[in-house]
């Protein structure tokens, strides 16, 4: 008589549940039990009866018992086997339960691995050089005039050298000068626009660890008129030939300088605030007569400083003050201080006016930081959750197997390897993800791609790190409570619904919807303030505008009534108008104070941004003439004659714009007559306020920015703008010709905002999806858990809608409350968030209602797929068990 | 029936011997193998016959194959050399074992 697969299964599931949990044993178990069933029931037992007295002879000395002497003798390696395998078996049992973790872990550790790499990039700045934690830069702050204070990253250029003389923990300096603006390097005929140009002193290459590939460190730089070159530059100025031993030429704003190459660099790697494409030696620009006459003059240098190992940064820069008391001049004394900033500092922290570039973001960074690690916290919930909740299902066997004799360590292995076994999935689930999704959310965000820097060992412990603790914590829990279960209240069932876990599970369900309905609103007002700026009227148009850079250099002084470059491009059919001026909008203008309202101080302490342009301006940006007139036309004739935007006006103290119209304005002894006044305009992003402006009629040598207003024929463009460019050749031969389109690098004020705004609705979705998906996990066990109750109450009148709506009830009240304690939190955060912009946007009440009822719908609905097909059910098919 | 403490340390000779013979049996092939051919006079208890067998497959006297037989696995274990050359020699053991019992426990002719 051959077992039915059926019965041998139940054989198996009881000596499981009676202790053998060693597989082997359980095997060879099954098959003598099963033989000796089929045996008695050869005689006609049933099969219930042979099956008791099949096991009789094992269990008279407990079953445990036998389990434990089996294994006894066992090395470790079949130990950790059959721990394996028993586990496979558990969590194979449950599919749903499997598949929710795996999924929920892997998603939230990829989104925190992306993350993670994207902070440790931003954090990598810097550090590849070999002195980088004694690298100090040396920052100067003064006072303007009207008292505010003017901090720059920049500093007199002697300050090292002193510095280094004056404190003896100073092991070394280098300073340089950094070009803010493109120079252009000709090479025999040819000529080429260069960025990233510095002058710097001849030990840069031993102080900054940028690696030579030809020359050596300590010689390029020592000659007056050398110059080393990255790879990049060489292989554009040289293509293939050996670059030193070359002869370029250098033009930039002020000099022109014929210079030798020495030596080539790797490229700078792109986490270094400092980038240069062109090293020139310091020597050369010290020679030009200007720089030693302006040595305590000119505050445009970066001085970097490196100490003695044990020296300590902050008693150097309590001397800084005496360097400043000796060296300053005298007025200047009063209202100077120089301040030291550690090199590795300068990426994230730094905010100083003339800086190399825009630096990042630390607290940004720490946001990011937070969220990803917010996310991590979610999905790890969703672990504790569903483990916990089978726990419950599994407090009976635990039950018979304490009372069998089960030691609690044997059990809170048990747990632990099971979680070290779905943490692993995981973990390899996510390394999976991140592969396949990092290029694509890096474009997404508008992040570098470079930024992998897979190096560091530290990164991987980290990760590693985090990996065990995740595992551990989210096991510790869930094997606790089961194994410190009681057996008696275990097998008697008592455990439901009361003792450990319900409060848990819901208190981590409530943290889960807390947080991802947080970060969702959040996204919603990120959203909503960047639409806002991109869609109010700033006051002028800016589409269909073409901006090409003014000359650098100009062949001779053209001082021509009219422009040649605006004569020419105006011939053009598809150019509708031209305009030039010292400034666009988007881009930086100077600023004046101490101008004044005449025969009064009113005005004296206003910043007023001041630019010059020409009498097209105002009808190629479409800006309002509230009263009065615009420029004449030509340079000559009424330079004293300004514009003032209505902001301006109030500063100056007039009532109206027509009071201002032909009053006179002073600065610094220069009397303006105002002949038109502005309406307000965003010349900035909606981020700043809108500063006080005067315009005034512009002349040669501030020619910064032609303005090419062009018909808007979709697919001429191209052909107008390389017209546009041979027109540019023809007037400015020695110039590069380099333009941009006005609205997109207007936009390009919010890059860093749009990225924001990205991530952070990237990871709010995530956080949601996984908040959910534990959500769903837990319903259907919740559900499961139910199916008796929900016969029972189908059997007595209950509908189905009644019966979905008793088991949705109890989790949207959750969720309610989630969103109760959200919305506060989302409030202040955005609150904060938004204090950096000068132009907010009204945050509506449905910016919280929105993302709550979307939460909401998208939790009950996940919801109700499970309660829906427990509610269907026949109830018959449920009960005839009992 | 014979009491267990009287057998207790035979059972891995029994289980040597049987596997020598058999070449190839399952665990309860061995213990219906041994009822039978003791008719019923030793039963070897299989609360310890599965901890023997596990133990000896751990020393390598014994090597086990699972054959599939419909629902379940049966494990077949059978003698390594190591293992026959330990069933010789603890069957030889028993043997000299039984003789010097014999020699203590026979009644004493007196050679007087």
């Amino acid at each position: 008589m051959k077992l039915k697969g059926s019965q041998v299964e139940f054989i198996e599931e009881d000596l499981l549940r009676r202790g053998i949990s060693f597989e082997n044993l359980r095997e060879d178990l099954v098959d003598h039990i099963c033989s000796e069933v089929e045996n008695r029931m050869e005689s006609g037992t049933p099969f219930m009866d042979a099956y008791r007295e099949a096991i009789r002879p094992f269990s008279a000395r407990g079953m445990s018992q036998l389990n434990q002497e089996a294994t006894t003798n066992l090395n470790t390696l079949t130990m950790l086997r059959s721990y394996f395998s028993l586990t496979m078996r558990n969590i194979l049992k449950h599919k749903v339960f499997l598949v929710v973790n795996i999924a929920g872990l892997a998603i939230g550790m990829a989104a925190c691995f992306i993350i993670l790499q994207y902070v440790n990039y931003e954090w990598s700045f810097d550090k590849f050089h070999a002195n980088s934690d004694s690298i100090y830069r040396i920052t100067q702050k003064t006072e303007r005039e009207d008292g505010s204070p003017f901090h720059t990253a920049t500093a007199y250029l002697p300050i090292a050298s002193v510095v280094k003389e004056e404190f003896p923990e100073v092991v070394d300096f280098n300073r340089l000068y950094f070009l803010d603006r493109h120079a252009v390097v000709s090479y025999e005929d040819r000529k080429f626009e260069q960025e990233a140009v510095l002058y710097a002193d001849a030990n840069f290459f031993e102080f900054f660890s940028y690696e030579l590939t030809t020359g050596t460190a300590s010689d390029v730089l020592q000659e007056v008129n050398s110059v080393a070159l990255s790879e990049t530059a060489a292989l554009k100025y040289f293509d293939r030939s050996d670059p030193v031993g070359k002869i370029v030429k250098l033009t930039e704003e002020f000099n022109e300088l014929t210079l030798l190459v020495t030596g080539v660099f790797k490229d700078p790697p792109p986490n270094s605030h400092l980038k240069p494409h062109m090293v020139v030696s310091m020597s050369s620009y010290e020679n030009l007569p200007d720089t030693k006459e302006n040595y305590w003059n000119w505050p445009f240098y970066m001085n970097y400083v490196q100490l003695r190992a044990d020296a300590d940064p902050k008693s150097l820069e309590a001397g800084l003050p005496d360097i400043v008391a000796k060296y300053f001049s005298e007025d200047e004394r009063e209202k100077s201080a120089l301040f030291l900033q550690p090199l590795e500092d300068i990426h994230l922290q730094s905010k100083l006016n003339y800086e190399i570039e825009t630096n990042g973001d630390g607290t940004l960074v720490f946001l990011l930081l937070g969220v990803a690690l917010l996310t991590l916290v979610i999905a790890y919930a969703n672990y504790i959750n569903l483990s916990t909740a089978r726990s419950l299902e599994r407090a009976k066997e635990v039950g018979i197997r304490k009372a069998l004799g089960s030691r609690k360590s044997g059990l809170v292995k048990q747990f632990l390897i099971e979680a070290m076994l779905i943490n692993s999935i995981a973990f390899i689930g996510a390394a999976a993800l991140v592969q396949l999704s990092r290029y694509t959310f890096y474009e997404y965000a508008g992040l570098q791609a470079e930024l992998f820097v897979f190096t560091g060992i530290w990164f991987w412990c980290g990760l590693l790190l985090l990996f065990l603790i995740g595992s551990v914590l989210s096991s510790l829990y869930p094997a606790f409570v089961l194994s410190s279960f009681q057996p008696i209240a275990a097998l008697r069932g008592k455990l439901n619904y009361s003792l450990g876990g319900q409060q848990l599970r819901r208190t981590l369900v409530l943290f889960q919807f807390v947080a991802s309905i947080s970060l969702m609103i959040a996204a919603f007002a990120v959203y909503d303030q960047l639409q806002y700026m991109r869609e109010k009227p700033l006051g002028m148009q800016i589409d269909n505008l073409l901006v090409v850079k003014g000359p650098r250099v100009m062949a001779n002084e053209m001082e021509t009534s009219e422009d040649p470059f605006i004569t020419i491009v105006s011939r053009n059919r598809a150019v509708q108008n031209v305009s030039v001026s010292g400034s666009v909008p988007g881009i930086w203008t100077a600023s004046a104070q101490n101008i004044v309202r005449q025969g009064s101080q009113v005005g004296k302490d206003v910043f007023f941004s001041i630019f010059g342009a020409d009498h097209r301006f105002l009808e190629t940006y479409e800006l309002e003439l509230l009263a009065g007139r615009n420029f004449k036309e030509g340079i000559d004739g009424s330079r004293e004659a300004v514009i003032l935007n209505e902001s301006a006006l109030l500063a100056l103290g007039f009532d109206t714009p027509e009071d201002a119209i032909n009053a006179n304005i002073e600065a610094r002894g220069l009397e303006m007559k105002i002949v038109g006044v502005i309406r307000d305009y965003h010349h900035f992003s909606l981020k700043e306020k809108i500063n006080p402006m005067i315009l005034f009629p512009i002349g040669n040598g501030s020619k910064e920015y032609y303005t090419v207003k062009v018909e808007s024929i979709d697919g001429q463009f191209k052909s107008t703008i390389s017209e546009i460019e041979s027109n540019w050749k023809t007037i400015y031969p020695d110039n590069p010709f380099e333009y941009f389109f006005l609205n997109s690098a207007f936009d390009a004020q919010y890059a860093a905002d749009l990225q924001f705004e990205k991530v952070f609705t990237a990871f709010s979705l995530l956080a949601v999806f996984i908040a959910c998906l534990g959500l769903y996990g837990l319903a259907s066990f919740v559900t499961m858990k139910r199916t008796k109750e929900i016969g029972i109450r189908k059997v007595l009148g209950s509908s189905v809608t009644g019966i979905v709506i008793l088991l949705l009830m109890d989790f949207a009240k959750l969720i309610l409350v989630a969103g109760l304690i959200a919305v506060p939190i989302a409030y202040l955060g955005v609150m904060d968030w938004q204090s950096t912009f000068a132009f907010k946007a009204d945050l509506s009440p449905w910016l919280f209602v929105i993302p709550l009822v979307a939460v909401l719908s998208i939790a009950l609905l996940t919801i109700s797929i499970q309660t829906l097909r427990a509610a269907i059910v026949n109830p018959v098919d449920i009960l005839k068990y009992d | 029936m014979y009491p267990s403490q009287l057998l207790k340390g035979t059972y891995q000779t029994i289980i040597l011997k049987l596997l020598k013979e058999y070449n190839r049996m399952y665990g309860y092939e061995i213990s219906q193998k041994v009822k039978e051919e003791s008719a019923g006079k030793i039963l070897l208890p299989e609360g310890s016959l599965y901890p023997i067998l596990h133990k000896m497959a751990e020393e390598g006297l014994v090597r086990m194959e699972k054959v599939s037989i419909g629902k379940r696995v049966r494990r077949y274990y059978s003698l390594t050399s190591s293992g026959a050359s330990e069933a010789k020699h603890k069957v030889e053991e028993f043997d000299r074992f039984v003789v010097t019992m014999q020699q203590l426990l026979a009644p004493k002719f007196s050679s007087q």
